[in-house]
């Protein structure tokens, strides 16, 4: 019983990685790609711009895919050695994941929005795109910080 | 690598020339030319207005360039434009050459109609034949239910005695009704032609002598009056006619589709001819920007130094009397600005543009930026094979689209950063991930396996940016220097880089090996007497001297500003290690396979070839914006002044074609 729920609370951990900042990115990239089909319809050659700027809040999904792996690797879902864990290293697995969890939920939803927004940038001024592009990376660095903190969290785990 | 010096330069001439001195000031595209009554005006002196008048022009050319404008909207619409997959990113241009683009644009105005007739008179054909078809068809569904009828229509008339008259009814309930319709009407008799679910086809005969009383108790019994006036012929023959009238409409199609073809081949010129018509439109506009009296015109503009003479040479050999001065800015001008790079550096130059340009006299930062974006990016990708495909796509790039300009410079930047990323990856061991190691048992890390020892990834990025801080400081006390203005480059930059150098000793120098402690102490004085030299000197703009010390002790928090550029390059790490986990973890899933027999090994080798192109396309973004972004915040914040406004030269902006060697107009 004791392993068992230890190896619940890992999977949680797991879940939870991917799973909410994997919403936001989804959130994020749709905002961006609804208001880049407008100005496609206008003028098809931005395509190549409006994809650059879809893409960018994309990278949170990753984020969470990425601490979700590293979990699994840890406990060994990945090859087939699935390890017992106790209830303590489950508990510990699953709070290295909140930092990204939580913080690549929200900010891939804050980043779609300045995304999208710049898509304007791209249909009024596209020279400008690449400071479209950066304003949407300013929101980036604190997914970077939440991921660096639950990949050290989850490297710090004995298991 | 800085800066482009810039000349004030006017061109004098005789309003005759006004035309040749424009066209060769487009062609060489090396002049920004200013408004010359916008500058009197501002400098307080009398405009004068330029001897000629391009309005007139103005308005041919523009009905003109509407005119091509239709016409490859209409061949756009009939025949879809082959874009290559590039172009459908880039947008689509037409290659000529100087000879091609000449006899393309010869006879301009002609051509410019005869296209215009070729593409109204197919949209014209269209048009008609659409309106044809669907005469005919409305009548063929007209006259389909009468094909009962086996005599000509046009004898279907009312004679001395008897009238005839043919229409419809409703199905359920005009038996009912025309008996009683009968009653009133003696002798009126009926017959179906065609029942429906809802609708029958009537005929009905009547007494003429009561024709007005039948025709109205008809209409009240829901009798409606059907006319064939315009149909003469039995109702199938009429039918089978229509069907070869639309056979034959079918046939005239494919004779317009044979128009298309022959308009759409004239799509080159018609590019051609709108870019010559917007070329000229702008010269036109332009001229609207000289000043002159009423014989001799001036331009006024901006021209970079190293390219004055080439100017002044190219103008002067076009007539006698044409004069080109120039001067140096004066104080109260702004010049604008362009970078000059060697052609290493100005690889850079896209990076610096991105963000904006530089103050007249500051510094340019692209060759400064170019090592630590470099490094940067091979950092975020981490993978040598990585490299080498991002290095041989952006060739491949080059020698596909002959990009120019600030185009090519960001693909050769593409080069330099997957070169770089080859040399990243070799030294952390990145070969397509750890493939190597998993076929081959090689462990081919030169520095460190970032998978083994994360931390060492971590610290790695936190060195770069302290170097990078550092860099930046030091830049911004050379720019000080160079201004002459020792005194801040001691307070605002030297100070501050002991300080933050001690503060390293102070805490780390414990670490130092057996010197250790003598290092850690000798940071801790150091650190104190660069906080009071800061305190002492960084509120010197204060005139009260309480309040100086007070801006003093209050700078020493800008030291948390540090830390936090510091820990922003934690995102080298994130980045990296992203790629560098990914790229395993595909070559674990992707190798499971392998062991299959026969099939095994290729749905291995195919799903490692898109595993790993589809962690590049994820990552490479990421890489670009976020080196980008470490120059924009944390390096250029230390030492860089935006404000300056782009050099624009008047030169060949064309939306369709590329003129090889931009002769041409």
């Amino acid at each position: 019983m004791e392993g068992f729920l230890g190896t619940i609370l890992g999977f949680l951990g797991v879940a939870l990685a991917i799973i909410t900042p994997g919403i936001g990115s989804s959130i994020g990239v749709g905002l961006v790609g609804r208001s880049g089909a407008g100005v496609v319809t206008e003028d098809p050659d931005k395509f190549g711009s409006i994809l650059l700027l879809e893409a960018i809040p994309g990278t949170q999904g990753i984020y969470g895919f990425l601490t979700g792996l590293m979990i699994m690797i840890k406990i060994g879902a990945l090859g087939g050695g699935l390890r017992a864990l106790t209830v303590g290293q489950g508990a510990q697995l699953m709070m290295a994941a909140m930092p990204i969890a939580l913080v690549g939920w929200i900010s891939a939803i804050a980043q779609g929005r300045v995304a999208a927004a710049g898509v304007g940038i791209v249909a009024k001024r596209p020279e400008e795109m690449g400071k479209a592009v950066i304003l949407a990376a300013m929101v980036e660095t604190y997914a970077v910080l939440a991921l660096l903190a639950s990949l050290l969290l989850v490297f710090s785990v004995n298991v | 690598m800085a800066i482009s010096e810039m000349r004030r330069v006017a061109v004098l001439g005789h309003e005759s020339e006004i035309g040749d001195v424009t066209s060769a000031l487009q062609r060489l595209g090396t002049v920004e030319v200013s408004d010359f009554n916008e500058d009197a005006a501002e400098a307080g002196t009398a405009g004068l207005a330029c001897p000629c008048d391009p309005s007139s022009r103005l308005a041919q050319v523009d009905a003109l360039l509407s005119e091509v404008k239709h016409s490859i909207d209409v061949m756009g619409r009939h025949r879809r434009l082959h874009k290559n997959v590039i172009e459908n990113f880039t947008g689509y241009r037409l290659r000529l050459t100087d000879d091609e683009w000449e006899s393309y644009i010869q006879n301009g105005t002609d051509n410019a109609h005869r296209i215009y007739a070729m593409a109204r008179a197919v949209e014209q054909s269209l048009a008609d034949l659409a309106a044809a078809e669907t005469r005919i068809v409305t009548a063929i569904e007209f006259l389909e239910p009468w094909t009962a009828l086996r005599i000509p229509v046009e004898r279907f008339v009312s004679g001395k005695h008897i009238g005839l008259a043919l229409g419809t009814a409703e199905a359920r309930s005009y038996e009912e009704a025309l008996v009683e319709a009968a009653e009133t009407v003696p002798g009126l008799s009926w017959d179906v032609i065609a029942a429906e679910k809802d609708k029958v086809r009537l005929i009905v005969a009547y007494p003429m002598s009561v024709a007005d009383d039948a025709l109205r108790t008809l209409a009240q019994a829901g009798f409606a009056r059907v006319s064939f006036e315009q149909y003469e012929g039995v109702p199938s023959d009429i039918i089978a006619q229509l069907e070869q009238d639309l056979q034959s409409i079918q046939a005239k199609r494919e004779e317009i589709e044979r128009d298309i073809d022959a308009l759409v081949e004239e799509r080159p010129r018609a590019f051609a001819l709108y870019d010559s018509y917007t070329l000229e439109r702008a010269r036109l506009e332009m001229i609207g920007k000289y000043g002159g009296t009423e014989r001799v015109f001036a331009v006024q503009g901006w021209v970079q130094l190293k390219r004055l003479e080439e100017l002044r040479a190219a103008l002067e050999q076009l007539a006698d009397d044409i004069v080109v001065l120039d001067r140096p800015p004066r104080d109260d001008e702004e010049p604008p600005v362009e970078l000059e790079n060697t052609r290493l550096s100005s690889a850079f130059e896209p990076v610096t543009k991105m963000m904006g340009y530089p103050r007249p006299g500051s510094l340019d930062p692209s060759p400064f930026l170019g090592p630590f974006f470099l490094i940067f990016f091979g950092l975020c990708m981490t993978d040598a094979v990585y490299g080498i495909i991002i290095a041989a796509l952006a060739y491949w790039l080059i020698a596909k689209t002959h990009a120019r300009g600030t185009g090519r410079q960001f693909l050769n930047l593409l080069i330099m950063s997957g070169l770089a990323t080859v040399f990243v990856g070799a030294m952390l061991g990145g070969w397509a991930g750890d493939l190597l190691q998993r076929l081959f048992g090689w462990r081919t890390a030169i520095l460190f396996d970032p998978m083994e020892e994360p931390t060492k990834f971590l610290i790695l990025s936190f060195v770069l940016g302290v170097i990078q801080i550092y860099a930046g400081i030091i830049l911004k006390a050379y720019d000080n220097v160079r201004r002459g203005d020792w005194a801040s480059a001691l307070f605002d930059q030297v100070f501050w880089l002991v300080f933050l150098t001690s503060i390293g000793l102070a805490l780390g120098g414990g670490y130092l090996g057996s010197n250790g402690p003598a290092i850690a102490s000798a940071g801790r004085k150091l650190l104190l007497l660069s906080a009071i030299g800061l305190v002492l000197t960084q509120g010197r703009h204060q005139k009260n001297p309480i309040m100086r010390i007070g801006s003093g002790l209050l700078s020493l928090y800008n030291t948390t500003g540090y830390i936090s550029d510091v820990v922003s390059y934690a995102r080298l790490f994130g980045l990296g290690f992203t790629s560098t986990v990914l790229a395993s973890v595909m070559n674990d899933l992707m190798l499971r396979p392998a062991g299959i027999p026969i099939v095994g090994p290729i749905i291995a080798a195919v799903g490692l070839v898109f595993g790993h192109l589809f962690n590049i396309l994820i990552n490479i973004i990421g890489a670009y914006v976020h080196s980008s972004r470490l120059q924009y915040v944390e390096f250029f914040g230390k030492f860089f002044e935006a404000g300056g406004r782009r050099f624009m030269p008047f030169g060949m902006s064309t939306k369709y074609v590329d003129v090889e060697n931009a002769k041409g107009a």
